[in-house]
Formats: C-alpha cells, structure tokens, sequence
C-alpha cells in the first residue's frame, strides 16, 4: 500500500514535469524565442518526468506502466487543454486584462507557441490512449 | 465489474486537481492579482476562501468515492457543481471566466452519467454493498 502510495506521488510529479514541457512550448517573450531553445528545454522537462515516471512504476512493479503512462498522459493532455482554454478567455475579458502585469508573456500567442502548445497537448493525448488500447490489448490476449 | 478507464481518469484529475488548487490558493493569497479578483467579487474573502475549500474538499471526495464507484459521489458532484456555478453567477461579474469551467462540467456529466458501462459500474457496486 505505501509503495503505492509513493509511486502515485512521484506519478504526480512526473506529470507536472509533463504540463511543465507544454507551458514551455506556450511561452512567448518580449522576442520570439527560437524554436531549437524551446525544444531542448522542453525535451529536458520531458525526459526528466519521464525518468520520474519510470521511478514510480518501479515502486508499483513495472506490471502496470503502459497502462499507468497512458493514463497519466490523458489526465496532462486534459488539464492542459483546460489551462489553455482558461488562459484564453482571461485574455478576452478586458476586466482581467487590466489587472494583469503587462509584461506577463506566458500564453502570449507567439509564431509558433500555439502551433507548438496545441501540437503538444494533442499528442499527449493521442500517445496515451494508444498506450491504454495497446494495454487492454494486451490483457485481452491472456 | 472493473473500472471503466474514463472514471480512472476522472477521479485522478479531481484527486490532483484539488489538491494542486490548494496549495496554489495558498500561496498566492496575497499575490496582488488575486487580491484585485477578490475586490472584484461581491463575496468577502472570507467568504470566497470558504467557498473554494469546501468545493476543493467536495471534489477530493468525489474522486476518491469516484474509485471506489460510490454512486451518491455523481450526484454530489451535480449538485455542488451548480451550486457554485449559482454561486459565480451572483457573485461575480466576470461571465466569460465561467465558460471554460461550464465546458468541464458538462463533458464530466457525460462521462459520469451516459456510458452504459459506467451506469452499470456504479449501480454494482451500489448493489453489492460495497
């Protein structure tokens, strides 16, 4: 049960690693941000919840990772989408705008930040629920 | 019967969200944006801060229950989720802000209500005694 319970932790901590890569995309500064740098640092971000991930199966007996990844990527792919739906309409009431630091560029569309983002989180999403297919596939055959 | 993936999925994210809502709600308490969202609003801050724990609280349990496929845990979450949907509409004058959380709610309620296989896992249980 306790190695359960630590392996749920450090899940959740890989997946905020995983929504960490996503924002990372999103990000636009006061000059565009080359795409070589964003995908380095967020290749960096990836690779480490994936490690973290990888620690937490170990605590649940790698039986169950497919599974477990699968649905760790979903769960990221939603909140994120939920996060960038939120941040959009923040920017479209004019209330919350005038609140804002104006030199808040996390979000800002940038060239390719929403090209980036989206790409992402819709890919996030698809890898998981091929995992979780490929998982009950697997279950199936036994 | 097993767990549908989708309650899975559901429950972890009410089960991470809350807790990650939190520790955010503490920490930026006194940030200056949400101090300014708190004037805004026409609940004190007292108020407010009470409203999001006992909704924070309300969604831990649903996840939890969700797991354990609790039926009463679907209705709970119905009714806490118009309650402050009612709640926001009084209290607040920022309409747009609402649509992103009005889209989760209904995409949750179809999850939690539609699928044959769903209704099927939480009626189980509720049958079994569990």
């Amino acid at each position: 049960m306790i190695r359960k319970i630590i392996s749920i932790i450090i899940y959740i901590f890989a997946g905020i690693f995983f929504s960490a890569t996503d924002s990372i995309l999103f990000v636009a500064g006061h000059q565009p941000i080359p795409l070589s740098v964003k995908l380095v640092i967020g290749g960096f971000l990836l690779i480490m919840g994936l490690i973290l991930f990888f620690i937490g199966a170990l605590f649940s007996g790698l039986r169950y990772w497919l599974r477990d990844l699968g649905i760790l990527l979903i769960v990221v792919a939603v909140l994120q989408a939920f996060t960038v739906m939120v941040f959009f309409c923040m920017y479209l009431t004019p209330d919350i705008q005038s609140i804002m630091p104006k030199d808040m560029y996390l979000y800002q569309y940038s060239q390719n930040a929403l090209f980036l983002g989206v790409g992402y989180i819709i890919l996030m999403g698809a890898v998981g629920a091929l995992l979780v297919r490929h998982y009950k596939q697997k279950m199936q055959e036994y | 019967m097993k767990r549908p993936l989708s309650i899975t999925i559901i429950a972890w994210i009410f089960i991470v969200t809350s807790v990650i809502g939190a520790a955010e709600i503490a920490l930026t308490a006194h940030s200056h944006i949400t101090q300014e969202l708190i004037k805004k609003s026409l609940f004190s801050p007292m108020v407010l801060y009470l409203i999001s724990f006992i909704t924070l609280s309300i969604n831990f349990i649903c996840g939890i229950a969700f797991l354990k496929g609790k039926n009463w845990s679907r209705y709970l979450y119905v009714i806490t989720g118009l309650i402050a949907f009612g709640l926001n509409i009084i209290g607040s004058e920022m309409r747009m802000m609402m649509i992103p959380g009005a889209i989760f709610f209904i995409i949750i309620i179809m999850f939690l209500f539609i699928p044959k296989n769903t209704n099927v896992f939480f009626k189980q249980i509720k049958q079994d005694g569990m």
